[in-house]
């Protein structure tokens, strides 16, 4: 690796690094109650990303001896300089690198548990959902559960010194629920866990009762939830919205290479590129961060893949968008210094600006403080469908969980009442943070090729004053 | 072939029931560039070798990026070994080969400069259009394809794969975008690309904010081959199955307008999703999915086709069965010819993030992005923004008033199934905007 990245730099690179990412990955499905299929990918290679006057080139390749890697060197050089007719101009900041070690011990490593068990659990799960849907006088008519068990292994070298390695085991879990009734139709959910973890992680999710408690749940909207007609009401977002709205409409518009055009073309840019674009979007009580150093988390990692060390950043803070996140290079073109936001999904893709965990900081209040306060609203406990426009400005969440509030009392459930509306003015409707915070995990989708990297949402239950709320279809 | 080939060898060592071995050696180039300038230039060379069994009821898979041949073996025999410790069911058979497949495509040449000078000539004609930047992407992959089965299918393909994708914008911010894909980077009309992106984002300059409720609708291809591509893999047997498809139960019934047809077609030559062989090693062929707003039927690999006593439509996905050319038929006519028929409605050129409410039901959500234009008398009198498509399949394919003969090939970040698509004129479809 270092004699590629050496080669790189002899043949006129100002920049190299190489990367070699292992990423070995199990993953159990059962189908509808049955199993369906358990399988192993394996997918290790290595990658080299030059800067030659100003371009940047990357290469990736498996299966390399020395000579292929230096061949990947010349060829990571060769596209710097086909791209010069368009020079960009890109560099990179002067941040420090690390010469580090990042490796998390699970302690029960997904080797020591047998593939029967993983199944066992799975087909367990199943029928406590099945039988709580049916305890309801419903059908669990579909049921996808899939369980993944990865371990990432990558080691970087750059010419500017870095060098770091790091091990890190991930168990994800992903579901997709419908419940039945012949006479009320279906309602679905898709279900995500995730975390940086052994087997332990896995264990600490408690599946069985899980998809139980979601397919009642599902049963309960099915059978309960009434017609919401729409107009103004105050809202409680639960953690499983507002995570995804800091993610969405803190930590999407807080990328620093949306915002210098990077993504134009695809997942877009960012409204805090706009002239007039606010800054404050909140009150003083509103903070939004995202942390990639958060132990267990799905998106951990303490240095990222430009060998930058990762901290907490503070996105919205008192109210106010406050700091981007930087790689090297959107740090390099903005003036400032990187705050560890380089990631890639694995070797054979680029290194671009993610976030890690994004979630509101807690507040004071309980949940029962923040329903106390309303009179005539809404609690919204999760959701289904839900998108943003590319500026990060426009979004909607359609609720399925959803709660009327009556005089500071859960008054019966309501169906797919939908929050269409700005991000200012999403933002700018909290009058009230709550203090339990939880999180959700996702994979977030960006670049191109698209990369799906773990993440962490979360946030406490918040309150929101007076917004405009779409009715039941 | 040779490694696809060492690798069967092990199963049929470990007597193994069904199992489907296949190697891909994929080499791509990817040019990314924003704001007129080049952002990063990619190359990828890399190896995968599957490997699929079906056997005593269960099924298992492994991916490999790894060619050594002792290895292989090894996570084989693994994988054999753990799935016959708790088999014990039937399993349906693969297809029986051996079978005659269409000659592979032909290998395109694929040049970092050409495509840096391609590149440079669509950001360029998307200037002389009007536009005041734009960004995109042209990549260039062809993926060497061996495919062998213990039911004796064999076969090899090349599958070559150009993609232009740029979207450009004016000053106020306005957008438009312009897409261009072929079997061969060098048959991509980068100026014309550019041109169209750019000419677009001048077209909408001073968008105005919109108001939702219904109204009538010109969705040009990247739109509706996005709701196509949606409707074409609910189709699949598996995604009927979870609950995950509208089309569930509707086999014979009409779920469209009588003017859409829809189908799945790799056998047409010199498509980027053009296949002779699907992945269980059955040669492709062209399925109706919906013909004259009817639903023919879905498509299957061989174990979703035995549970419904079917047969295969050659759309294997080992474990879910998947469309890989869609074409959606055409009329008459442009875009523009379709607009101006209309009285009063819109023509959304563009749209992403699509989600679903409720996929049964087909409830969703789709954002339309650059280009909305405002008709009102068969005049474009204006372009809008800050809306959103929040409606339901069922109601928006059964609601097609006309198709264009505008048909062009989409893919791109939204589409990811190649699909033929049309302008289609959609009557009374429901926009929802954010009220604060």
């Amino acid at each position: 690796m270092r004699s590629a990245m050496e080669h790189a730099l002899s043949l006129g690179a100002e920049y190299a690094e190489a990367r070699h990412q292992s990423d070995v990955s199990e993953r159990t499905v059962v189908k509808n109650g049955a199993p369906e299929v358990s399988g192993m990918e394996s997918r290790s290679g290595f990658s080299l990303r030059v800067l030659k006057g100003g371009c940047l080139a990357f290469a990736a390749g498996n299966g390399l001896d020395a000579a292929g890697l230096r061949d990947l060197a010349a060829k990571a050089v060769r596209s710097a300089e086909a791209s010069s007719a368009l020079r960009a101009g890109i560099r990179m900041d002067s941040s420090p690198v690390c010469d580090a070690r990042d490796v998390l011990a699970p302690r029960t490593p997904f080797a020591d548990v047998d593939p029967q068990e993983r199944t066992s659990l799975l087909l367990d799960a199943h029928q406590r959902a099945a039988d709580a849907a049916a305890a309801a006088g419903c059908r669990l008519a579909g049921a996808f559960i899939s369980l993944g068990l990865l371990t990432t292994e990558k080691t970087v070298v750059n010419s500017d010194g870095g060098r770091l390695f790091s091990r890190i085991p991930r168990a994800s879990l992903n579901a997709f629920l419908t419940v039945f009734s012949p006479e009320r139709g279906a309602v679905q959910r898709h279900v995500s866990k995730g975390s940086a973890s052994g087997w332990e992680g896995v264990r600490s999710w408690d599946l069985e009762a899980s998809m139980a408690d979601e397919a009642a749940t599902l049963a309960r909207v099915l059978n309960e939830a009434g017609p919401f007609p729409a107009g103004r009401r105050d809202l409680v977002l639960g953690p499983e919205i507002i995570g995804l709205v800091a993610h969405e409409s803190a930590g999407h518009p807080s990328e620093a290479d949306r915002l210098l055009g990077r993504e134009a073309a695809q997942a877009g840019e960012t409204f805090l590129s706009e002239e007039g674009a606010p800054r404050r979007v909140g009150r003083p009580l509103l903070n939004v961060v995202d942390d990639p150093t958060l132990p267990g988390s799905f998106g951990r990692y303490l240095y990222d893949d430009e060998c930058v060390a990762a901290r907490r950043r503070y996105l919205i803070r008192g109210g106010e968008y406050d700091e981007l996140l930087h790689d090297r290079s959107s740090a390099a073109a903005m003036g400032v210094m990187s705050n560890g936001s380089s990631r890639s999904l694995h070797y054979g893709v680029e290194p671009i600006v993610r976030m890690a965990n994004t979630f509101v900081e807690p507040g004071d209040h309980s949940l029962e403080e923040l329903l106390e306060g309303v009179k005539d609203g809404i609690y919204m406990r999760s959701f289904m469908e839900w998108n943003i426009d590319d500026r990060r400005y426009n979004q909607r969440y359609v609720g399925l969980e959803c709660h009327r509030i009556a005089d500071g009392e859960l008054a019966g459930l309501l169906r797919s009442p939908a929050l269409e509306i700005s991000t200012p003015a999403l933002w700018s409707a909290v009058d009230a943070v709550g203090r339990d915070l939880e999180f959700s995990a996702a994979l977030c989708g960006k670049g191109e090729p698209m990369q799906g990297i773990p993440v962490w949402t979360g946030g406490p239950p918040v309150r929101l004053r007076a917004v405009a709320m779409g009715g039941s279809p | 072939m040779s490694l696809a080939h060492d690798v069967l060898e092990t199963l049929q060592r470990l007597d193994v029931e069904n199992g489907v071995v296949s190697a891909a050696r994929e080499r791509e180039l990817l040019l990314r560039f924003s704001n007129d300038r080049m952002t990063v230039a990619d190359t990828v060379e890399a190896t995968t070798l599957s490997v699929f069994v079906r056997e005593g009821g269960r099924k298992a898979a492994i991916t490999l990026g790894e060619t050594d041949l002792s290895k292989l073996e090894a996570a084989v025999e693994t994988m054999v070994a753990g799935l016959r410790r708790h088999g014990g069911g039937a399993s349906v058979p693969l297809p029986k080969g051996p079978f005659r497949y269409a000659a592979p495509a032909e290998d395109p040449a694929v040049d970092v400069e050409e495509m840096a000078s391609m590149a440079a000539a669509a950001v360029e004609a998307a200037r002389s259009a009007g536009a005041a930047r734009s960004a995109g992407s042209f990549k260039a992959s062809v993926t060497s394809l061996s495919l062998c089965s213990t039911a004796g299918a064999e076969g090899e393909a090349l599958l070559p794969e150009a993609e232009l994708s740029l979207r450009s914008f004016s000053p106020d911010g306005s957008s438009g975008h312009g897409l261009a894909v072929a079997t061969d980077p060098r048959r991509i009309d980068a100026a014309a690309t550019g041109r169209e992106a750019g000419g677009l984002a001048r077209m909408s300059m001073g968008a105005a904010e919109a108001k939702g409720g219904r109204q009538d609708a010109v969705l040009l291809p990247m739109v509706f081959a996005d709701l196509a591509a949606e409707a074409g893999s609910m189709a699949s047997a598996f995604y009927v199955d979870m609950g995950m498809s509208f089309l569930k139960g509707r086999k014979g019934e009409e779920v469209a307008s009588p003017l859409l047809q829809l189908s799945d077609d790799p056998t047409i030559p010199g498509c980027i999703g053009t296949r002779p062989f699907d992945d269980e090693g059955l040669p492709t062929r062209r399925n109706e999915i919906i013909a004259d707003g009817v639903l023919s039927g879905y498509l299957h690999n061989s174990e979703t086709a035995q549970a419904r006593g079917a047969a295969s439509t050659a759309n294997a996905g080992l474990v879910a069965p998947r469309p890989f050319n869609l074409t959606v038929g055409g009329g008459k006519g442009g875009w523009e010819d379709l607009a101006a028929e209309m009285d009063r409605g819109l023509v959304v050129t563009n749209a992403w993030y699509l989600r679903y409410q409720n996929h049964a039901a087909g409830e969703f959500s789709v954002i339309p992005r650059d280009a909305v234009f405002v008709v009102e008398n068969g005049e474009l009198v204006g372009a809008a923004k800050g809306l959103r498509i929040s409606d339901t399949l069922p109601s928006l394919l059964s609601s097609i008033e006309a198709l264009g003969g505008d048909r062009r090939w989409v893919r791109w970040w939204e589409v990811d199934v190649p699909t033929l698509s049309p302008s289609v004129w959609v009557r009374d479809v429901s926009f929802t905007r954010s009220t604060m």
